[in-house]
């Protein structure tokens, strides 16, 4: 989306970009209300895609740090039981904890 | 310290100061006193500053030393679970050493030195964060949901826990304060317009949920195996009456009522658990009957 400046005057004409079939195409717009419209919908559009991902950045970043602990948690829980079954005796067979037959 | 004006109108302030081991009354002008002010003020928050970021620096060294030991003390578990899970037997030993000789391990991931090192598990530390990001500066809500949270600990620990038994319900506890922190995230503001973050909100609250049956699961589990083998030896010492479906009318009649209901209680608990002893899955009480692997699921004593 985008003033160009075509022809002989130099006008500003207004264009939109889209994509069909594979391949981005240009839709002119002229240089009238018509485009003028259309390029403040088509930034405010933007603007409002720049603030979502914004938004979404600083909601990640915030749970950024206390997700990794959480993972580490997880990891370490889940080393220390299979160790601890492991030693006590039982083994797993596809996902299933099951008990050695020769452990006493 | 005063003011005064002098016969131009000046403003002056009237303060005390040191001058050679002396405290004297001094008289300098009110733009001065304000500028010496300022400048101390400035001193003492740069100070501030500087004792925060080495605060914070030792803070990040202790925690990359802490972090390097834990590694230190993984890896062999590491290799040695590596063996185990290929079925020699010949390693098992070694893996109940490896888990003996490194306590660190489970004060590091759990909840087991509470009342030694409350920064030092890693547990508590999410537990902490996700009721700040709850509770934001509300006190009163923090300190009420951390004293739910304990007592949902105690209560799913069960008298006596063992290590395993500790990490565990830690691990419950901080996933079920994550999937709060998910609930309430979405309960606040439900009608979101950004459709990302409403997706990004949904995805975490099912990952949230995921998780804590995930925790729930394998502690259901673990006990579930350990009383499993405390059944058979039991069963082995002292084998339990057959349990017949006449027996709880022949107790009736005989007027023994409790006797009666208590064998059909065990034979429900039975049909639930898949077990002859009746055992709480959660909170892993089992009649008083003893850990046959207390070695390696000792207690925890915490004075």
């Amino acid at each position: 989306m985008a003033w160009e400046a075509r022809g002989k005057g130099q006008h500003r004409f207004y264009y939109r970009s889209r994509r069909a079939g594979g391949k981005v195409e240009k839709v002119y717009l002229g240089r009238g209300d018509v485009a003028r419209e259309a390029a403040a919908k088509d930034a405010a559009a933007k603007a409002k895609l720049a603030a979502d991902h914004a938004e979404l950045a600083e909601l990640e970043a915030k749970l950024a740090g206390v997700d990794q602990l959480a993972a580490e948690v997880e990891v370490g829980a889940d080393l220390l039981t299979e160790a601890t079954l492991l030693s006590i005796g039982f083994h797993q067979h596809r996902g299933q904890w099951r008990r050695h037959r020769d452990v006493d | 310290m005063w003011t005064e004006h002098d016969e131009n109108d000046q403003e002056w302030v009237r303060t005390f100061r040191e001058v050679d081991g002396k405290i004297v009354n001094v008289r300098i002008p009110l733009e001065q006193y304000e500028r010496e002010q300022e400048a101390a003020r400035i001193a003492q928050e740069r100070q501030w500053a500087e004792q925060k970021a080495e605060e914070e620096r030792q803070a990040a060294v202790a925690e990359q030393e802490r972090r390097a030991a834990m590694m230190a003390a993984i890896t062999p578990l590491q290799a040695t679970l590596t063996l185990a899970r290929r079925g020699s037997n010949e390693i098992l030993p070694k893996l109940r050493q490896v888990l003996d000789e490194h306590p660190e391990l489970w004060q590091h991931f759990g909840n087991l030195a509470l009342q030694v090192q409350e920064n030092g598990n890693l547990a508590l530390q999410v537990q902490e964060k996700w009721l700040q990001l709850i509770a934001g500066k509300d006190l009163y809500l923090a300190e009420s949901l951390r004293l739910h949270l304990d007592a949902m600990r105690s209560e799913l620990a069960g008298p006596h826990p063992s290590p395993l038994d500790c990490l565990l319900v830690d691990r419950i506890v901080a996933c079920h304060v994550q999937t709060m922190y998910a609930d309430a995230m979405e309960a606040t503001d439900p009608t979101a317009e950004n459709m990302r973050v409403a997706r990004y909100r949904m995805d975490r609250r099912d990952q949230a949920h995921k998780q804590l049956m995930s925790a729930v699961k394998t502690l259901t589990t673990v006990r579930n195996l350990v009383a499993r083998t405390n059944v058979i030896q039991i069963q082995v010492l002292n084998p339990p009456m057959p349990h017949s479906a006449v027996a709880p009318i022949i107790a009736e009649a005989n007027g023994d009522e409790p006797a009666a209901k208590e064998r059909t209680m065990q034979a429900e608990k039975v049909a639930v658990n898949g077990l002859a002893h009746p055992v709480n899955r959660l909170n892993g009480a089992m009649n008083g009957h003893r850990n046959r692997f207390a070695g390696v699921l000792e207690p925890v004593t915490t004075e």
